[in-house]
C-alpha cells in the first residue's frame, strides 16, 4: 500500500519536473524562434531598430564632449574612464582648454560627483596634475567605492568677463556610461 | 558484489579523482554564479571589476581544466580496469600521476586565488586560455604542464593495463570500454603536442623573464592546437557514457558497437586540424588555411550526427523492452524518474542544440557576427556546461554506489537536479545568445561601451540580464544540490553489497559484426598526425617566414 502511495507521488514529482524543467525551456526556445523568424520575415528591419528612444537625445557627457561650451574658456573632456585594479577603483578625468593657443592655466574644480550608488563624493580634495601649458592640460583621479560609477559631475571654472576680472561659472554635467578599464599594473 | 568489493585498488584511485574533481566543481561553480550576478548588475558586493579576470580564470580552469580531466581519470579508471578485468599494474605508478596532477592543480590554484590577495605578486588572471599578452606567475604554467603531464602518465598507464591484457588474449577485440579510453587518449596525445609546446616553451620562459618578448600570434596558434581538440577530451568522456551506459539506463543494449568505434576514430583524426576556425579573425594566417580548419570542422559533425541516430536508436530499444509503443510513444516509457537516465538525456538534447550554434561558430562568414560576443559563453555552456558537465553529475549516481558500496541518498533531490540544470541552463544560455547578437561583449564585468546602447533583435537589455542572472542561480541550486546528494550519500549511504543494478548488456550488433580495421591504434594514430601535419605545417612554416622568432620585425613582402 505504502509503495504504491511512494509510486504515485514519485509519478506525480516527475509530472511536475518534466512541465517545468522540459516545458518551460522548450517554451523559451520556441518564443525565441518564433520571435526571430516574427523580426526578419514580417517586421521592417527599420521599423525594430527604430523602437524606444534616440540614443543621441538623452545621452550624457562624455570623451571629446565640451564643457562650458557658452562661456570665454571651453573645455573638452579627453580623458573619462573608470581605471580598475585589483586594490583600487579610481575615477580619472582629463580635460584640455579648446583654444589651443591658450596659455593660460586651467581654472577648473571639480566640486562634486553624484554616483549611480546615489551617493554623492565630494571632489574638493583632488589636485589637478598639469599635464600641458598650450593648450592648458589637467589630469585628475578620484578614488570611488568599488564598484560605484559617477553619473554627474558638479564642475566649476573660472571664467573671465573683462580684463581683470572673472566669474565662478558652475555645470552640471551628466555622464554617459563612463567606460571601466581594467588596469593590470596598479 | 560491485565494483569496489571486485577491484578495491582501483575504486579507491577513482574515488581519490572524483574528490578533487567535485572540490573543483563546488568552487568553480561558485565563482559562475558569482560573476553571473556581478555581470548583469544583480549583486555587485562579491568582489569589484578588477577582480573579475581572477573569478573568470578561476571558473575557467577549476570546471574545463581541472573538473573535467580529474573526472575523465576516475572514469577512466573505473572503465579500463572492469572491460580489462585487472586492477592497475603498478600502484605506486598509478598514484604518483595522481598526486603530480593534484600538485599540479594546487599551484594553478594558488596562482589565481593570489589574484584576490591585496598587493599579491602571485596572480594568473589570465583566463582559461592562457596565452599572451596577459601573463601569469610561472607557478600557474608550471602547475597546469604538471597536470598535463600527470594525465599523460594516467593514459600510460591504462595502455599499460592493455598491452598486459593483450598479452594474455592476443585474439580477443578490445572491449568497448577499453576501446574508447584508448582511443580517446591518444587524441590527448596528438593535441597536447601544441600545449605542450607553448607552455613550455614560451609560456614558462617568458613568465620567468628569460624571454622578454613573445609574438603572440605562435602561442595562440599553438593554445588553439590544443584548445579545440580539449572540447573532445571532455566530450568523448560524456559519449562514453552515453554509448556504453545510457542505453543500458535507457532498459536496453547499444545499438551497435563498429558505429561506436567508428565514432571515437574519427574524433581522433578530426579533433586537431580544427583549431584554427578560433582564429579567424587573427591576422597573420593566411584565409585558406582557416577555410580548410572549418571544412574539417564542419567534417566534425559526422561523427555526432552518428552519435544522436546511435544513442537515440539504443534509447528507443529500451523504451521498447520497457512496453513503449508508437512513433514518438515510446519516449514516454523511458525511466523519467531515474536521475542518471535522466541527466544524460537532457544533456543529449542540450548538446543538439550546442551542435547548432557551434556550426554558427564554425562558419567562416557568419561567425563574424557572434566573434568574442557573450554568444560564444552562451554555446560553451551548452556543450561543455551541460552536455559534459550535466552526463558526468548524472553519471555519478550510477558510478558512487559502485565506488563507494553505498546506496544514493536522497533520490528525490539527485531527481530534481538534472531538470534544474536543464531549465537554468536553457535561461541563461538563451539569453547569452540573444545578447551575443546584439554584440553584448564577452569576457568582461562591464560589459557596455560609451555612448552606445546594445540594440537587441527582439525583447530588452534589462530583460536579458535577468534571464542570465536567474539561469545562473537555478544552476547553483542545482549544483548544491548534486553536492549535497554526492557527500550524503558518500558518508552516510546505506551499506550493500549491490547497491545498484550495475550489470551492462551486450550490444545489439555486437563485436563480431565489427570489421577488425577499426582496432588498428597504429594505423589511426599515424593518419592523426598525418593530417595534424597537413594542417599545421605550412601555416606554421608561414609564421616563421614572417619572422615570428624576431617579434616587432616588420612583415615579410608579400
Amino acid at each position: 500500500m505504502s509503495e504504491e502511495k511512494s509510486d504515485n507521488s514519485t509519478k506525480k514529482l516527475v509530472k511536475i519536473l518534466v512541465i517545468v524543467g522540459i516545458g518551460v525551456p522548450v517554451l523559451v526556445e520556441l518564443m525565441t524562434l518564433f520571435n526571430l523568424i516574427n523580426v526578419q520575415i514580417f517586421e521592417d528591419e527599420k521599423d525594430a531598430n527604430s523602437q524606444g528612444f534616440d540614443v543621441e537625445d538623452v545621452r550624457g557627457f562624455g570623451e571629446g564632449d565640451t564643457l562650458f561650451s557658452d562661456q570665454a574658456s571651453v573645455v573638452v573632456i579627453d580623458e573619462l574612464r573608470i581605471k580598475v585594479s585589483a586594490q583600487e577603483w579610481r575615477f580619472a578625468l582629463g580635460l584640455t582648454s579648446a583654444d589651443s593657443s591658450s596659455q593660460d592655466e586651467l581654472e577648473i574644480s571639480v566640486d562634486s560627483l553624484s554616483l549611480q550608488s546615489k551617493k554623492m563624493l565630494s571632489g574638493d580634495n583632488n589636485s589637478w596634475e598639469v599635464k600641458q601649458s598650450a593648450p592648458a592640460q589637467v589630469y585628475g583621479e578620484w578614488i570611488l567605492p568599488n564598484g560605484d560609477i559617477p553619473t554627474k559631475l558638479f564642475i566649476s571654472s573660472d571664467q573671465k568677463t573683462g580684463k581683470d576680472s572673472t566669474k565662478k561659472v558652475s555645470q552640471e554635467v551628466p555622464l554617459d556610461k563612463v567606460p571601466v578599464r581594467y588596469n593590470q599594473n596598479q | 558484489m560491485t565494483f569496489i568489493h571486485k577491484y578495491p585498488k582501483a575504486a579507491k584511485v577513482a574515488k581519490a579523482n572524483f574528490i578533487v574533481a567535485f572540490i573543483a566543481l563546488a568552487i568553480g561553480g561558485l565563482f559562475g554564479f558569482v560573476q553571473a550576478l556581478h555581470r548583469t548588475n544583480v549583486f555587485r558586493g562579491f568582489f569589484n571589476s578588477g577582480e573579475y579576470y581572477t573569478l573568470l580564470t578561476g571558473h575557467g580552469v577549476l570546471l574545463a581544466l581541472i573538473f573535467t580531466t580529474f573526472f575523465i581519470a576516475g572514469l577512466f579508471v573505473w572503465g579500463v580496469t572492469r572491460s580489462l578485468d585487472r586492477e592497475p599494474e603498478n600502484l605506486t605508478f598509478t598514484w604518483s600521476w595522481f598526486w603530480l596532477m593534484t600538485i599540479g592543480l594546487v599551484m594553478a590554484t594558488i596562482a589565481i586565488l593570489g589574484g584576490l590577495v591585496p598587493d599579491s605578486s602571485i596572480r594568473a588572471a589570465v583566463l582559461y586560455t592562457f596565452y599572451p599578452p596577459l601573463q601569469a606567475h610561472p607557478m600557474f604554467y608550471i602547475g597546469l604542464a604538471l597536470v598535463v603531464v600527470g594525465s599523460w602518465m594516467a593514459g600510460a598507464d591504462w595502455f599499460w593495463s592493455y598491452r598486459k591484457w593483450r598479452a594474455e588474449n592476443p585474439n580477443e577485440r578490445i572491449p568497448i570500454l577499453a576501446f574508447m579510453t584508448l582511443f580517446t587518449m591518444l587524441m590527448w596525445y596528438v593535441c597536447t603536442i601544441g600545449l605542450a609546446l607553448e607552455v613550455v616553451g614560451l609560456l614558462i620562459p617568458w613568465s620567468l623573464g628569460w624571454v622578454t618578448e613573445i609574438e603572440p600570434l605562435l602561442p595562440r596558434t599553438l593554445f588553439w592546437f590544443f584548445g579545440h581538440a580539449v572540447v573532445y577530451f571532455w566530450l568523448l568522456p560524456a559519449y562514453y557514457v552515453w554509448y556504453a551506459i545510457l542505453p543500458k539506463l535507457s532498459g536496453g543494449r547499444l545499438f551497435s558497437d563498429s558505429m561506436t568505434r567508428i565514432v571515437f576514430i574519427i574524433f581522433l583524426l578530426l579533433s586537431t586540424p580544427v583549431g584554427y576556425h578560433h582564429q579567424y579573425a587573427d591576422a597573420g594566417i593566411s584565409v585558406g588555411f582557416k577555410f580548410y580548419a572549418m571544412a574539417t570542422t564542419l567534417l566534425i559533425l559526422l561523427p555526432s550526427l552518428i552519435t544522436l541516430f546511435t544513442v537515440v536508436a539504443s534509447m528507443e530499444h529500451g523504451a521498447r523492452q520497457r512496453g513503449g509503443k508508437g512513433y514518438l510513444k515510446w519516449i514516454g516509457k523511458l525511466p523519467w524518474d531515474s536521475p542518471a537516465f535522466v541527466g544524460c538525456a537532457l544533456a543529449g538534447i542540450m548538446f543538439a542544440a550546442g551542435g547548432f550554434s557551434g556550426m554558427i561558430n564554425a562558419s567562416m562568414n557568419i561567425n563574424v557576427l557572434i566573434h568574442n560576443t557573450i554568444w560564444v559563453p552562451g554555446h560553451f555552456h551548452l556543450t561543455v556546461g551541460t552536455a559534459v558537465a550535466l552526463t558526468f553529475m548524472a553519471i555519478t549516481y550510477w558510478l558512487l554506489p559502485q565506488l563507494t558500496g553505498r546506496k544514493l541518498k536522497y533520490k528525490t533531490l539527485a531527481l530534481i537536479q538534472p531538470y534544474a540544470w536543464f531549465l537554468g541552463m536553457t535561461l541563461m544560455s538563451n539569453a547569452m545568445h540573444r545578447a551575443g547578437l546584439a554584440g553584448v561583449p564577452r569576457r568582461t564585468a562591464e560589459p557596455e561601451y560609451s555612448g552606445f546602447d546594445f540594440e537587441p533583435i527582439f525583447g530588452t537589455m534589462t530583460e536579458m540580464k535577468w534571464q542570465i542572472a536567474i539561469g545562473g542561480t537555478i544552476l547553483m541550486i542545482s549544483l548544491i544540490l548534486f553536492l549535497w546528494v554526492v557527500v550524503a550519500s558518500w558518508l552516510a549511504g546505506e551499506k550493500s553489497d549491490k547497491p545498484v543494478d550495475d550489470y551492462i548488456p551486450e550490444p545489439l550488433s555486437g563485436v563480431e559484426h565489427t570489421p577488425a580495421i577499426l582496432d588498428n591504434m597504429k594505423l589511426w594514430f599515424g593518419l592523426a598526425l598525418l593530417l595534424v601535419v597537413l594542417a599545421y605545417a605550412f601555416p606554421l612554416w608561414e609564421m616563421v617566414a614572417d619572422g615570428i622568432f624576431s617579434p616587432g620585425a616588420l612583415p615579410r613582402p608579400s
